[in-house]
Parts: C-alpha cells; sequence; structure tokens
C-alpha cells in the first residue's frame, strides 16, 4: 500500500468517527504542514496557530475530500489557505507580528538555522514578499514540489505558477543581493 | 529576444526543473543573453532557499498540538455539509457570546415574520420594516435597539436587501455593546445560514455595491450579508467562506476598516 493510499483509507476512517486514525494522518503530516506554515507566515507562534487550525479544517472537512488529488495535497492546500486567511486577518490588525528570526532563541526548537548569519537575511526577504508569492516559492525552492504538483495543490494554472515563481525569486535576488554570489548552483 | 511573460515562465519553468521546458528553455538561452543572466539568477535564488533546513515541530510543541486538536474535534462530521453548528461548537462561546446568541435567536424569530411578510404578504418594505420595528421595539434589550430590521442573508429580494439597513442606535448602548450588538446580528447570520441557504445573489449584490471603495470585499467569498450602522457609520456584516469554515466579519463601508468582534471575555 502506497503512503498515498494509506492516508486515503486513514481520512475513510476518520470520517466514520476513528480519531486514532486522525492521530496517525495528523502525526505523519503535521512536521510538513508546520514547515509550510512556518515559511508562509513568517512566525513561529502565528504558524502554530495555522497549524491548529489547518488539523481541525482538516477533521471538519474530511467527509469533502475527494480522491482527485492526493490526500497530502489537500491537506497543504488547507494548510497554504489557512495561512492566506489568518494573514489577510493579521493585515488588518495594527500591529505586525515579530518575525520568526527575531524571536527570542528557543534552544528546544527544532528548526534552527544552520547558518546564523545567512538564514535570517533569507528569512526576512521571503518575509518581505506577498504571500501569494511567498506560498510559490516556499512550496517548490524549500519544500521541494514539482511544478505540476504545485498548480494542483494551489489551484492555479501551470503558468501562472511560472509566473508567481519568476516573480518571486526576481525580488528575492534583489534583497539577497550578495548572498546569492557565494551560493553553489543546483544542476 | 525581447523579454516577454511567456518568456519568464519559462525560465522559471527550466530552473525548477519542469521537463517539458527544457527543449524551448534551450534554445532561448541561447539565443537571449538577457534570460541567460535570468536563468542563473532564478537557480541561485533556488539554490539558497534551498539551504535552509525544513522546520520541525518540537516534542513539546507537537505534543501541545495533539492535545488541543484532540481536545477540540467534536463529533465526527457525516455528509458534504460544513455544518456550521458543529464547527462553532469547537470553540466555546464566551458568555457574553452566549447571552447575545440568546438576544439573537429571538431577533431571528422575528425577523423570519418578516421575511414572511416581505416574500408572501406582498407588502412594501416600509410596511414590513414598521411592522418589524414594531415588534423589535417590544422584544429587544437594552443592549440591542434595532430601530430597522432586514433580513439580507434570505431575502428572495436580493437587490432590495442590498438596500436595506440594520441600524443598532448607539445612543442606548456603548459602543462595546454596539459592537457586541453587531456581533450579535452576526451571529444570527450564522445560525440562519445554518439552517437554510443564503441567497448567493445577495453575496453579489454586496460586493458589487462596496467594491468601488472596498475592493477588499471583492475577494471575498461572501455567503452572507446584512447592511447595518454602528456611531452613525455605515457598516456591513458578512459572513464569508474561509478554510477553516464560514467567517463572520464586519466592516465599515465609509474607510473599509474591519471591525473586531472578537468576544471581550
Amino acid at each position: 500500500m502506497t503512503a498515498g493510499s494509506d492516508d486515503a483509507v486513514l481520512l475513510e476512517r476518520v470520517v466514520g468517527g476513528d480519531h486514532d486514525a486522525f492521530s496517525t494522518l495528523m502525526r505523519r503530516h503535521q512536521d510538513r504542514v508546520f514547515s509550510v506554515c512556518l515559511r508562509v507566515m513568517s512566525n513561529r507562534s502565528a504558524a502554530l496557530d495555522a497549524t491548529q487550525e489547518t488539523f481541525l479544517t482538516v477533521y471538519r472537512k474530511a467527509s469533502q475530500y475527494r480522491a482527485t488529488a492526493a490526500v497530502g495535497t489537500w491537506i497543504y492546500r488547507i494548510a497554504v489557505n489557512t495561512c492566506y486567511d489568518l494573514l489577510r486577518k493579521e493585515r488588518r490588525r495594527p500591529s505586525e507580528p515579530m518575525p520568526d528570526y527575531l524571536d527570542p532563541a528557543d534552544p528546544n526548537a527544532g528548526d534552527r538555522f544552520d547558518s546564523v548569519e545567512l538564514a535570517p537575511s533569507i528569512a526576512a526577504a521571503l518575509a518581505s514578499l506577498s504571500p501569494e508569492f511567498r506560498a510559490v516559492v516556499v512550496l517548490s525552492d524549500i519544500e521541494g514540489y514539482a511544478l505540476p504538483e504545485l498548480a494542483e495543490l494551489l489551484e492555479l494554472p501551470l503558468g501562472t505558477v511560472k509566473s508567481r515563481l519568476f516573480r518571486a525569486r526576481k525580488q528575492l535576488a534583489s534583497q539577497l543581493g550578495n548572498l546569492l554570489g557565494g551560493t553553489e548552483h543546483p544542476s | 529576444m525581447n523579454h516577454t511573460e511567456h518568456d519568464h515562465d519559462l525560465i522559471a519553468g527550466y530552473a525548477s526543473g519542469h521537463e517539458a521546458d527544457r527543449v524551448q528553455a534551450e534554445a532561448l538561452l541561447a539565443s537571449c543573453p538577457d534570460c541567460a543572466v535570468d536563468y542563473r539568477e532564478q537557480l541561485s535564488v533556488k539554490g539558497v532557499l534551498g539551504t535552509l533546513p525544513a522546520a520541525r515541530l518540537t516534542e513539546a510543541e507537537a505534543a501541545a498540538l495533539t492535545q488541543v486538536v484532540m481536545s477540540q474535534m467534536p463529533a465526527p462530521m457525516m455528509g458534504s455539509v460544513v455544518d456550521i453548528g458543529t464547527a462553532r461548537a469547537q470553540k466555546p462561546l464566551s458568555p457574553i457570546w452566549g447571552r447575545m446568541t440568546a438576544v439573537a435567536a429571538l431577533l431571528a424569530g422575528v425577523v423570519l415574520v418578516g421575511t414572511v411578510i416581505t416574500s408572501g404578504g406582498g407588502g412594501s418594505t416600509a410596511a414590513t420594516t414598521g411592522a418589524l420595528e414594531s415588534q423589535l421595539a417590544e422584544r429587544s434589550t437594552d443592549a440591542l435597539t434595532a430601530t430597522t430590521a432586514a433580513n439580507a442573508a434570505t431575502t428572495a429580494a436580493a437587490s432590495e436587501a442590498a438596500g436595506a439597513a440594520t441600524t443598532f442606535a448607539s445612543d442606548t448602548a456603548g459602543d462595546a455593546d454596539s459592537i457586541d450588538a453587531v456581533a450579535a446580528e452576526a451571529e444570527r447570520m450564522m445560525f440562519q445560514l445554518n439552517n437554510e441557504d443564503s441567497s448567493q445573489t445577495t453575496a453579489a449584490a454586496t460586493t458589487l455595491a462596496y467594491s468601488d471603495a472596498c475592493p477588499e470585499l471583492a475577494e471575498l467569498e461572501i455567503l452572507a450579508s446584512a447592511d447595518a450602522s454602528l456611531n452613525d457609520r455605515p457598516v456591513v456584516i458578512l459572513i464569508v467562506e474561509s478554510d477553516s469554515g464560514p467567517l463572520a466579519q464586519a466592516f465599515y463601508t465609509d474607510d473599509c476598516t474591519e471591525i473586531d468582534l472578537t468576544p471581550n471575555d
């Protein structure tokens, strides 16, 4: 059984009221959901809220899942849309949240940057993008989604994904400046 | 060769390793030095982002997440319709919301009577409004005095609904109470939406009515709407679709600022 079909079986059991199945599904996807939320929200606390809201929505909408996309894709789509919703609400509030890279150091945090000098610049550059551009570049270049899969996840035409990706990287390039010179180009 | 939007897509796709773009992109890069520069830049950014480690929840965060989510899980949802009632039940109502919900339920009954009069009785909107006014005057609480009411969410006449107004008198309630009144109206709309389908035509009318002044509204998927006023300012109360379920929002329509409907504990 593949992980995808396994997820579908779990989700079916969730619809039937099996909380253990939901717990298993959550454990399987929570790190990646959190990772996506953290990069899109730019704030650890907000990302935790978004992750929690995502899984509550997954539970609430489990019966609405249609097997036109993998369960994982469906879950990450909910995560991205939840982030958009939270960011939209945040935008209408007077104060901005403290960016994640300025949060007090948490010695137990699992996502400490390997390079403390480089990572804050990248995080700041990412935070400067619009949520829509940030989501595309995070899912593609950090989470490693292939473009067709990303288009399915975001429910956007492939051309729109490419266009957003080009512009997002272009903006990042101007923000990151010299940092780009020392980076090894992937083949 | 000139850059075009299409070229950019091709370059981004090729830099992402999208195989279908390879042949065309290689031909483009061979003939366009600027495109080659763009391509290298795209690769560089991709490479830098690739150095970020995947974020992980700490054990404590993962445990807390599991605990919180599992504790908020209601009875399993069956069927294919989002059950607003169940969704709301995940977050216990604060005392003030509980109180306002009771008031709202009372008003919902009154407004439904008004709707029947509007759609079935053939009377004018003014007459209906007058009838509602007198009923509301008898039944409303000190905190919430409705001088005019309209059921914008469910009325069959969308254009009438878009123009109708629900006014909360600020002289009988302080600012906080008035916002509570808006919140109660939103709660009533949620309740009603949960019990019958909303009118998409009303939502469309709302989007159109405010799209010039409030372009943000055009981005929202509006399920139900009602016009109101608060502190002598025009307000629109919306129930919008979101991935976290239907969401109540309210805006001053003169400057598009959102009214915080979060209950005060």
